[in-house]
């Protein structure tokens, strides 16, 4: 048993060695609250890229359906489309634009090739010129940098017009 | 007996404890303070996400398997709007679904009774607008909605933004 009077407290040493680790422990559990707070903080952009991202196939379809040499054909794969809705019609424009100021929705349309067997290919083929694939992308900027959600399906001839 | 070697402290270590202590209860506060700021923040973005997610849901569910827009239940292009969509049932006997923004909740309404509001009771939606989108051969819906929650002096609003083709309207 030790005798407090010949007690010599903490020396210098100890007291930065026991700082250090209170200061890595204090600070790791802020940057994963951080982290946390972050991506629930997102939440809400995420809900709205979703129903945006929807909202654009939803609208290819709709343009689809009005007529596929009259809509879809004109329109050049590879090349980037905008999709707004003027006097109720949807038109895919060149023009960028900003949904709620801060959402950028881009739709492309790409080539469908197909082998012998029907199945599409990623490459070769014969061409299919009843189906087009259709990417929809929403951007933003958030705290981390430039968030980006993508949605894609095949768009079909359904009605040979 | 025991303090007999104990000579105290010095001024100079008083003062650099204290300002050590000072320094560090700050800090402790500043992020706490910090930390309860963006709980709040945190329940005000669930509670905004949770209500979009359900009435856009919903609304999506039954524009889609509707067959038409009831124009005569519908009003359009203006907030508080509503809708009446003629649908099925699951008998397959015809029903009618409306959607109205009525005093900040969302209610469902089938065969023009009331089933209950969407929006949860936390969260308010303050605008609801229904598009009309008809093509020659499909229709389509399109909704934008503003959902307001508060948590104390904390007051958050955001839009959301859909649309949805009546798969059955073909």
């Amino acid at each position: 048993m030790r005798n407090p009077l010949f007690k010599k407290g903490t020396t210098l040493v100890e007291v930065i060695v026991a700082a250090a680790i209170l200061v890595l422990v204090v600070l790791s559990l802020v940057s994963a609250y951080l982290f946390s707070l972050r991506e629930g903080l997102g939440v809400t952009q995420r809900v709205q890229a979703a129903l945006l991202a929807e909202e654009g196939i939803e609208a290819m379809k709709w343009l689809r359906d009005g007529g596929w040499s009259t809509n879809i054909t004109p329109l050049s794969p590879g090349s980037t489309y905008y999709l707004v809705a003027t006097s109720s019609v949807w038109q895919a424009t060149t023009s960028p634009s900003m949904l709620f100021g801060k959402f950028q929705r881009t739709m492309t349309l790409y080539n469908v090739n197909r082998d012998t067997n029907g199945d599409i290919v990623s490459s070769g083929g014969v061409l299919d010129a009843g189906t087009k694939k259709v990417v929809v992308t929403v951007s933003w900027f958030s705290a981390g940098g430039t968030t980006t959600r993508t949605i894609s399906t095949y768009l079909t001839n359904l009605f040979s017009d | 007996m025991i303090l007999k070697n104990n000579r105290g402290f010095s001024l100079i270590e008083m003062l650099i404890y204290l300002t050590v202590l000072t320094l560090f209860s700050v800090l402790v506060v500043g992020l706490i303070v910090a930390m309860m700021t963006s709980y709040r923040k945190l329940v005000l973005a669930r509670t905004i996400a949770d209500s979009a997610i359900v009435s856009m849901e919903r609304m999506s569910r039954e524009i889609r398997t509707a067959t038409d827009v009831d124009l005569s239940g519908s009003q359009f292009d203006v907030s508080p709007g509503y809708i009446r969509l003629n649908t099925t049932d699951d008998n397959g006997l015809l029903q009618t679904i409306s959607f109205k923004l009525e005093s900040g909740r969302i209610n469902v309404y089938k065969n023009d009774v009331l089933v209950g509001p969407l929006t949860p009771y936390r969260a308010t939606t303050t605008v609801l607008v229904f598009r009309r989108y008809v093509g020659s051969r499909s229709k389509a819906v399109g909704i934008e909605m503003a959902v307001e929650a508060e948590h104390g002096n904390d007051v958050r609003s955001e839009l959301f933004q859909t649309t949805i083709l009546l798969r059955n309207s073909l």
